[in-house]
């Protein structure tokens, strides 16, 4: 199944249309809407595909969409399936200009800043500084016993800097407290870990989810809990954030 | 003797990846066997918003990877804990740890495993670990066709610290099903609060339903673990008023039966970097539910070692120990239709830098007294460096269909064949000779990661009477062995190229449709017939043997033809010197002309009588013993 359209789509590419109602992958059902497109140019694709120049790719169609044998597109799309071949599913299909391609690379590039200001706007508090202390958290007496286990420690950040608009206030605190995830379970690995002297940007809590993440870990009101690697930037990233604040003010 | 075939199941598509893709599970549809459905802890590879499932309508021969599974755009793992089975009508059950979320119960369904379409939410809660899902389509009765689905659940909602619970739908395919919750712990679970996570659901199909769990009693401080070992039976699919209390213990009189009490290990412990917690794994036999097997782990003089124990009446009584094996886990049991046991599991033999991962199916028909061990993957237990718990799996899982056992394991994906002893098939590149994976360019080399491998292994029952029709198919799968040599093709037989021909097929009968082409060999056995077409370019050499007479002399090369039958002989294969039946009448026979079998053969009595000068009747049964001769040749 395709991927949901919450974030860019994961294939841009430039392709031509080879063939109508037939499919790379013998497990695409076929329809008037299934394609093999012979990829021209491809501007974004996932690492772990990797460039799909010279590749012939099917692209299933929306109902609404039409494609002519023949005719190059600028296509976006979604992953789909993972075979021999490869299927993606089309958000869209264009005539492949040069001022779209250029428009698309643009976006490309832009995400991550799109989404940065996103999260900086949700974040209750951002602060620079490094973490000074890291010390376990007293289990809840009735905490289950799972593999699962966040295994909650709690790490004291020795503040350098709030930034944004917590920033102009009259009294910063010297110190902010967040909870993280120790555990190396799948469910948590990928949640940042901290130990004594990192230096990090966090961006701490969140405007409209801030007392669910409070409780995922039972942090303590003026604490903050941080599972997200997104949430914690290298401080090299202060200025570019110090800038995406100064702007959406 | 098991045929037994192994496949990377990572698509061509997704050659570049380096996920730990551990925890695999498998289910096989029922009404068709070529589909078959794996899972693991693999992420979207486009961080897509739903995780992906594993999905092959071959047999297990080619997989693509199809994200159907609610999760969240960017997880990292895809999903938690996930354990699908396959129902009625191709439709697809799963038991998932949701994303995003902790400790989130989903109960989905999907239409069909391949199809386009996020599969359906039917339960979403909280507080739940270890969802287990299995299912049996009801064969007969009223409720024929009913999908019964069952989620062995650790819920930590139970009230009293009761936590294993088995939640169950008697119709999983309608638009809402009812679900009910079974809670089967009935005792206290003392300074645990709770059991351990693994509930184990096996369902025959009349009705019996069994589940095994681990009911803790004590956990202390440094996280050592005392349980007991714990099934329930229910014999009507669930149904009634006291669900899975069909069994009791006589120690106590309480609902369920313990097979074994006061085991220990650790919490979180460590074997060849994967972490233990306890393995569970039972199975059913399809053809008789009183007799089910049970495999549990426990620390034994400090090694963790694996239990098989097993009842032949229905739960209530068990077995000692039938298999221990000692620095193993994940045991994984099934049962085929003939009743043969087999028993899948990961084994860590040697020890420091030379530590490895060895992952073995035995099989057995009775009951371990003997048991055919063979080594799946035999891979380095220190690398990769693991990026996540499990490292391989908190459990691997193997189910069967007819006579064919169907497992998935995970491991180590170098591509080296000393480390597949069945040998192995990747759809990712990999060159076998310099041991490395390469990305979809062909290129750019991949570091070894933990893959999912699908595994199949199928009973030998290729006799000489075996016969193949002309829609028999064969696959990459297929081999031809011992047994074989007398298999009969005909001309819609299919090979493909990963049919192996052995020494043995050169007995092979070719049928008179059997075309041969110029890279046809044939050998002193190969039957022609009178429909017999050659091609054009068909080249026939001299026979590839040599031939010594009875004096000694050694030729080669072409020598006279005679067919009898369907048989072509050399006719120095015919010489009545060759023969010790005739070795009485050789010489008389020599001095009328007559030397070979099929000269006597097609002798007349009173000719031969009168040559010899040997009475009619005698020459008669001379005649009648080469005419037998040559049928039993032919």
């Amino acid at each position: 199944m395709p991927d949901t359209q919450e974030h860019e789509p994961s294939f841009v590419f430039v392709g031509q249309v080879l063939a109508q109602g037939a499919a790379t992958l013998d497990a695409v059902p076929l329809n008037a809407g299934t394609l093999v497109v012979g990829v021209v140019q491809t501007i974004v694709s996932p690492e772990v595909v990797g460039p799909l120049d010279g590749f012939e790719i099917t692209v299933q169609l929306q109902p609404e969409q039409k494609a002519e044998v023949g005719k190059t597109y600028l296509f976006r799309a979604d992953g789909w399936l993972f075979g021999d071949g490869l299927a993606v599913v089309c958000r869209d299909l264009t005539d492949p200009t040069e001022d779209r391609i250029a428009a698309t690379l643009e976006a490309v590039a832009e995400e991550p800043v799109s989404r940065l200001r996103e999260r900086a706007a949700n974040a209750e508090m951002i602060v620079a500084g490094r973490v000074t202390q890291v010390k376990e958290v007293r289990r809840p007496r009735k905490a289950p016993i799972t593999e699962h286990d966040p295994e909650w420690l709690e790490a004291t950040i020795a503040v350098d800097s709030v930034e944004g608009s917590e920033g102009g206030s009259d009294s910063p605190p010297r110190t902010v407290k967040i909870r993280f995830a120790s555990s190396q379970d799948a469910d948590w690995h990928n949640s940042p870990k901290f130990a004594v002297g990192d230096q990090a940007v966090w961006l701490l809590g969140d405007k409209q989810e801030g007392e669910a993440l409070r409780s995922l870990s039972g942090a303590p009101r003026g604490q903050y809990t941080v599972t997200d690697s997104a949430d914690c930037l290298d401080p090299g990233a202060l200025g570019q954030l110090r800038q995406i604040l100064k702007e959406g003010e | 003797m098991m045929n037994i075939d192994v496949v990377n199941v990572v698509p061509n598509a997704l050659s570049g990846e380096t996920n730990q893709d551990s925890e695999p599970s498998i289910t096989v549809n029922p009404a068709d066997t070529d589909e078959i459905v794996v899972t693991a802890f693999t992420p979207n590879p486009t961080g897509g918003a739903n995780a992906p499932i594993y999905v092959s309508t071959d047999g297990g021969s080619s997989w693509i990877l199809n994200a159907n599974i609610p999760s969240q755009a960017g997880a990292f793992a895809g999903t938690g804990d996930i354990k699908t089975v396959f129902g009625s009508g191709g439709r697809l059950f799963g038991g998932i740890l949701r994303v995003p979320g902790f400790l989130r119960l989903n109960i989905l369904r999907a239409a069909s495993a391949g199809g386009a379409g996020t599969a359906a939410v039917l339960v979403d809660r909280n507080q739940v670990d270890q969802p287990f899902t299995e299912a049996e389509i009801v064969p007969a009765g009223p409720d024929v066709g009913l999908d019964r689905v069952y989620v062995g659940q650790n819920d930590f909602a139970a009230a009293g610290g009761r936590t294993a619970t088995v939640e169950f739908s008697l119709d999983g395919a309608a638009a809402a099903p009812v679900w009910n919750q079974a809670r089967i712990e009935t005792r206290g679970t003392g300074t645990a609060g709770q059991d351990g996570p693994q509930i184990r659901p096996a369902v025959h199909s009349d009705g019996t339903v069994y589940a095994v769990f681990y009911g803790w009693r004590t956990f202390n401080a440094a996280q050592q673990v005392t349980s007991d070992v714990v099934i329930v039976r229910d014999d009507n699919w669930g149904q009634g008023a006291n669900p899975f209390t069909a069994l009791t213990d006589a120690s106590d009189g309480l609902s369920g039966r313990l097979i074994a009490t006061g085991v220990t290990f650790q919490w979180n412990g460590r074997l060849g970097q994967e972490r233990l917690g306890g393995d569970l794994s039972i199975a059913v036999d399809p053809n008789d539910s009183d007799v089910v097997y049970v495999a549990f782990c426990d620390v034994q003089a400090g090694n963790y070692t694996i239990h098989v124990r097993r009842s032949t009446d229905r739960g209530a009584n068990w077995s000692a120990d039938l298999r221990t094996i000692a620095n193993a886990k994940n045991p994984a049991l099934a049962i085929n239709a003939a009743g043969k046991v087999g028993l899948a599991f990961q084994q860590v033999v040697g020890a420091g830098a030379a530590a490895r991962w060895r992952t073995q199916l035995e099989t057995t028909t009775n009951a371990f007294g003997a048991v055919d061990n063979q080594i799946l993957a035999d891979t380095p237990a220190n690398t990769p460096v693991p990026a996540f718990l499990p490292y391989l799996g908190d459990y691997i899982h193997m189910v069967t269909a007819g006579n064919n056992f169907y497992g998935v394991f995970s491991a180590n994906n170098t591509p080296d064949l000393a480390n597949f002893p069945q040998g192995v098939t990747y759809q990712r590149n990999a060159d076998f000779n310099t041991q490395q994976l390469f990305a979809n360019d062909g290129v750019t080399a991949v570091n070894a990661s933990i893959d999912p491998f699908f595994f199949k292994a199928s009973e030998l029952h290729v006799t000489r009477l075996t016969r193949f029709t002309r829609l028999t198919h064969f696959t990459r799968f297929t081999r031809f062995t011992d047994f074989t040599r007398f298999t009969r093709f005909t001309t819609l037989t299919r090979f493909t190229r990963f049919t192996r021909f052995t020494d043995l097929t050169r007995f092979t009968r070719l049928t008179n449709l059997t075309r041969f082409t110029r890279f046809t060999r044939f050998t002193r056995f190969t039957r022609f017939t009178r429909f017999t077409r050659f091609d054009p370019l068909t080249r026939f050499d001299p026979l590839p043997f040599d031939f010594r007479s009875e004096a000694g002399v050694l030729t080669t090369g072409v020598g006279e033809f005679v067919r009898f039958g369907n048989r072509i002989f050399d006719s120095r294969e015919l010489d009545l010197g060759l023969f010790q039946e005739f070795e009485g009448v050789r010489e008389a026979c020599a001095t009328a002309g007559v030397t070979h079998v099929h000269h006597l053969a097609v002798a007349t009595p009173n000719q031969l009588a009168a040559a010899l000068g040997v009475d009619p009747l005698e020459a008669a049964e001379w005649i009648a013993a080469a005419q037998d001769t040559l049928r039993r040749l032919g």
